[in-house]
């Protein structure tokens, strides 16, 4: 008879049963507190109002729910009748319009089947497809503002949305590596991982789902970032163009 | 323990739908051990899963191989949720499942392309008439 792995008694307890059933695998413990409980402690504190002014900004007012979400604690419905129970549907408006994209991923992956783990269109840009580095993997780009990205992924499992945007671009249009490799590793990493938010996500960056590649330039970072690193940085910026200077050094043309 | 209610990842509620309506079934969940290594999944990642579990009253989480921690227990039938993780279905074939479609967020029965396209085909349900039609941007 399989043995039962028993998860009763405090966090701390439970968190070193986990660490020694997988001793191939090491780091900080997780700071998210998984469970319905958290999950509905979290919602109770969401601003849709301040959401909606901020959500594109590293420090701004977004949720952090999608751990929650994405294990099913609570539901996309549950979250949006919160939204609503304390909201106008206009004031919560750009919270369930974001909600609905993972709706809609999820309905894609759906769709694919295992086929999400490939092109689901032809690239609109030659993409690379060079393996994950190990600069990348350990956070040593010598890019603060990327090796941050790794940092937060690796040892806190939860990066801002913009930053999962700047990052696959940096990998997959900067540095011409597989989508598919970067994407793997990555969702490994994510507490919210989720082949359809991920991989979808990964693809819609390369252009494999979408109409146009999406790319970034520190003008971008700084103001997103409140300036967090660019301010300090002594590095030679690859993302330090115009657009159209950007598409043209990567993609060959200013507008792909 | 013929019968079980099978608890995956995408389902970690104390209040789900089928426990409710399953309170007597034995209630099991497996940190599969092939697949965590084959997706690379983190510490981290399964110490949430382990926070999840441990709330919901009831469960006995084993480690191991899904398909033969079950046959182990002498499972004949599962009951769970639907999901498009194939590493599950593939793990319960040798079963007699009752699979229960995950909770709905949304009516959407078009063809999926872009995803502002189905935004505007759901907005006034999700949102109202009178909230609908703001610019994305
Ligand atoms: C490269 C890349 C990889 C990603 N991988 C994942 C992933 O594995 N799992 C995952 O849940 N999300 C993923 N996302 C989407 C998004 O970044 C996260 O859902 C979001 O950052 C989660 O943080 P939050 O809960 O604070 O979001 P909030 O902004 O507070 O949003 C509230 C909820 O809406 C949903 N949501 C918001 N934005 C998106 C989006 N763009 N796509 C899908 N759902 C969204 C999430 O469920 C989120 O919890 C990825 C995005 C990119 C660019």
């Amino acid at each position: 008879m399989p043995q039962p792995l028993s998860l009763a008694g405090d966090r701390a307890t439970r968190l070193a049963t986990i660490r020694a059933a997988f001793p191939q695998l090491d780091g900080p413990d997780c700071s998210f507190v998984g469970g319905r409980t958290a999950a509905m402690a979290r919602l109770a504190k969401i601003d849709p109002v301040a959401y909606d002014k901020s959500r594109n900004f590293l420090d701004g007012a977004v949720t952090r729910l999608s751990p929650y979400l994405r294990h099913g604690c609570i539901t996309l419905g549950e979250a949006r009748m919160h939204a609503l129970a304390g909201w106008s549907p206009q004031r919560a408006w750009k919270f369930i319009f974001e909600l609905a994209w993972r709706d809609f991923w999820r309905r894609v992956w759906k769709s694919l089947g295992p086929a999400i783990r490939k092109d689901v269109e032809k690239p609109k840009v030659t993409l690379g497809h060079a393996p994950l580095p190990d600069d990348i993997r350990r956070g040593e780009t010598g890019l603060p503002c990327m090796d941050a990205t790794v940092r937060s992924l690796v040892d806190e499992g939860y990066v801002h949305n913009h930053a999962r945007m700047w990052f696959a671009a940096y990998c997959v249009h900067f540095r011409k590596l597989s989508w598919r490799a970067c994407a793997d590793w990555f969702v490994g990493h994510l507490i919210d991982g989720d082949l359809a938010s991920n991989h979808l996500s990964w693809q819609w960056v390369a252009s494999t789902f979408g109409s146009k590649p999406y790319i970034f330039n520190k003008e971008n970072v700084a103001k997103y970032s409140a300036n967090r690193w660019c301010a300090t940085c002594t590095a030679d910026c690859p993302f330090d163009a115009s657009y159209p200077a950007l598409s043209k050094r990567l993609f060959g043309t200013e507008t792909p | 323990m013929s019968r079980i209610l099978f608890l995956h990842d995408e389902m970690l509620n104390p209040q789900h739908a089928l426990l409710l309506a399953n309170p007597d079934l034995p209630r099991v969940f497996v940190f599969d051990t092939q697949q965590l290594e084959r997706d690379q999944f983190s510490l981290r990642r399964i110490q949430f899963l382990a926070d999840c579990v441990a709330e919901i009253p009831g469960v006995t989480a084993y480690q191991g191989v899904i398909s033969e921690v079950l046959r182990e227990l002498g499972v004949t039938s599962v009951v769970t949720q639907r999901t498009p993780q194939l590493h599950v279905a593939s793990a319960l074939a040798g079963f007699q499942v009752e699979w229960h479609d995950e909770p709905s967020f949304v009516d959407f029965r078009g063809r999926l392309k872009r995803f502002m396209h189905f935004w505007k085909a759901v907005e006034t349900q999700l949102v109202g008439e009178a909230a609908a039609g703001r610019d994305a941007a």
